[in-house]
């Protein structure tokens, strides 16, 4: 479970978020929209521990532990797992390099390696990747699409129990999103992790129904509610659903 | 893999592919074709290497180097290509010397440096000179480190172009161990010390080809 109690965020002495809430016991869906530079990234960044971002009040409790006091490591082995909104290129390391030193440092037990590779293949080809991604560098030279199902590919050797997906969504078009929607699904009916969902589409939402939905304006949740609230902000924008005035708008 | 013609310390390459791990503190490569050289062992080496007409050579180096200095001096002849490789964790005092001498005409060369600190000093000594009457050369230097200091690496370009008809580009960046990629390898779970070790091994062997140099590095 997370919970997440009156928190105010520093970037470099700018104030992000100030007196945040939110709570996502197990299995939740949760969604959380709002205008671009709102803060939304922010938040999923200060769940990894992000050392850029200072929490100067409030706190945060993990599966009953106090986040704050963990790194980035440990909230990543506590089963926290964060789809990036732009995923980083790291030149001379493979995906499946880093998997098996990830599953190694999770003290997970040593896999035989062709049965990891095998594994690995059948994802590639769930995923609609070419297999040879597994022995590629992280996200080099791969499109935004890619990246973003080789997170995927991550997500489901990892298997954590808390899924932060920061607009996956964004620069996917409309076959690879439904795959990448779908996948999630599927992993949602396997395995029943809690999700937190970053989003400004509502395709990703059709397929992944979400319980809660919260706005972010003004540096707090403003409005919360349940998929009723994601539709209504889809037909009418943030203003025209009166939910974010002008004077609100992040500057 | 072709047998290597040694002749007083000068190897021959013909159209091969060959990897070189024990050779003489001083020795010269004669290269002919398109030759493909990977070098294991390359530590307190003089090195000379003659470019025949036309010819294609890809090297790559890829070493712990401790207290060592090296010395690389490259001869093109006209219209031949260099593609040099040179990966190094370096701990000690260590001094590497690329000299690279144009005369002819359209040549190409690049010269790709990556260098992890591990306890020490590098220095890096590129001297690249075009000479005049010179046309459609190519003269590229992409010098890459990874040190915890500035302290740690000295990067001394020297090029010197005595004609219009080139390009010669020199690129030399030193940083610490990307944060970026270091909070998305911890975000998967991996410890710092691993994600970093990670990070820098891939740094070397990014720009390696062989897989035979990766193994066993
Ligand atoms: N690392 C950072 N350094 C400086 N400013 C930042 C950093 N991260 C976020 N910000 C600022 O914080 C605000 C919120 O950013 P972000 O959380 O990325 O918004 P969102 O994801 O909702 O678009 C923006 O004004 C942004 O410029
Ligand atoms: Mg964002």
């Amino acid at each position: 479970m997370l919970k997440i109690e009156n928190i105010t965020v520093k970037v470099l002495d700018k104030t992000i978020l100030e007196d945040f809430n939110l709570e996502i016991q197990p299995g939740e869906i949760h969604v959380l929209m709002g205008q671009n530079g709102a803060g939304k990234s922010t938040v999923s960044k200060v769940l990894l521990r992000d050392m850029h971002y200072e929490v100067v009040k409030g706190c945060i409790t993990l599966n009953g532990k106090d986040l704050l006091k963990m790194n980035t490591t440990e909230v990543a082995r506590d089963g926290l797992f964060l789809v990036n909104q732009n995923p980083v290129e790291i030149k001379g390391v493979s995906n499946a390099e880093m998997l098996r030193t990830a599953l190694n440092d999770q003290g997970k037990k040593e896999q035989n390696i062709l049965e990891f590779n095998r594994s690995l293949t059948t994802l590639c080809e769930k995923l609609e990747i070419p297999t040879s991604f597994i022995h590629r560098d992280i996200n080099y030279n791969m499109s935004g699409g890619e990246k973003k199902k080789m997170e995927l590919l991550h997500m489901w050797v990892l298997k954590p129990n808390f899924i932060i997906l920061d607009e996956i969504d964004s620069g996917l078009d409309v076959d690879s999103l439904k795959l990448v929607a779908k996948s999630i699904q599927e992993y949602y009916e396997s395995y029943k992790p809690s999700i937190l969902i970053i989003t400004h589409q509502k395709a990703l939402l059709d397929i992944i129904k979400p319980e809660f939905v919260h706005v972010l304006g003004n540096k707090k949740i403003i409005q919360s509610g349940h998929y009723e609230l994601a539709l209504k902000i889809f037909n009418e924008g943030f203003s025209g659903a009166s939910i974010i005035d002008k004077s609100d708008a992040c500057e | 893999m072709n047998k290597i013609i040694v002749e007083q310390n000068k190897f021959y390459l013909s159209d091969e592919k060959v990897i070189l791990s024990s050779f003489p503190s001083s020795f010269s490569l004669f290269v002919k074709g398109n030759v493909y050289c990977g070098i294991k062992d390359f530590c307190n080496k003089d090195v000379k290497i003659y470019l025949e007409e036309n010819s294609h050579l890809t090297l790559e180096i890829l070493i712990y180097v401790t207290n060592t200095k090296n010395a690389i001096k490259i001869y093109n002849s006209e219209s031949s290509k260099l593609d040099f490789y040179y990966a190094c964790v370096f701990c000690g005092e260590n001094e590497l010397m690329i000299e690279n001498e144009m005369t002819t005409s359209n040549n190409k060369n690049q010269i790709v440096v990556r260098a992890v600190e591990n306890d020490g000093t590098l220095i890096v000594k590129a001297v690249g000179s075009i000479e005049e009457n010179t046309k459609n050369n190519e003269y590229v230097e992409d010098i890459k480190a990874i040190t915890k200091n500035n302290h740690c690496i000295k990067i001394m370009p020297d090029l010197l172009v005595k004609t219009d008809s080139v390009l010669a580009v020199h690129n030399a960046t030193i940083a610490p161990v990307d944060e970026e990629e270091l909070f998305y390898l911890k975000g998967k779970g991996l410890e710092e010390s691993n994600a970093t070790s990670l990070i820098k091994e891939g740094f070397l062997k990014g720009i390696i080809e062989n897989e035979e140099l990766k193994e066993e590095f």
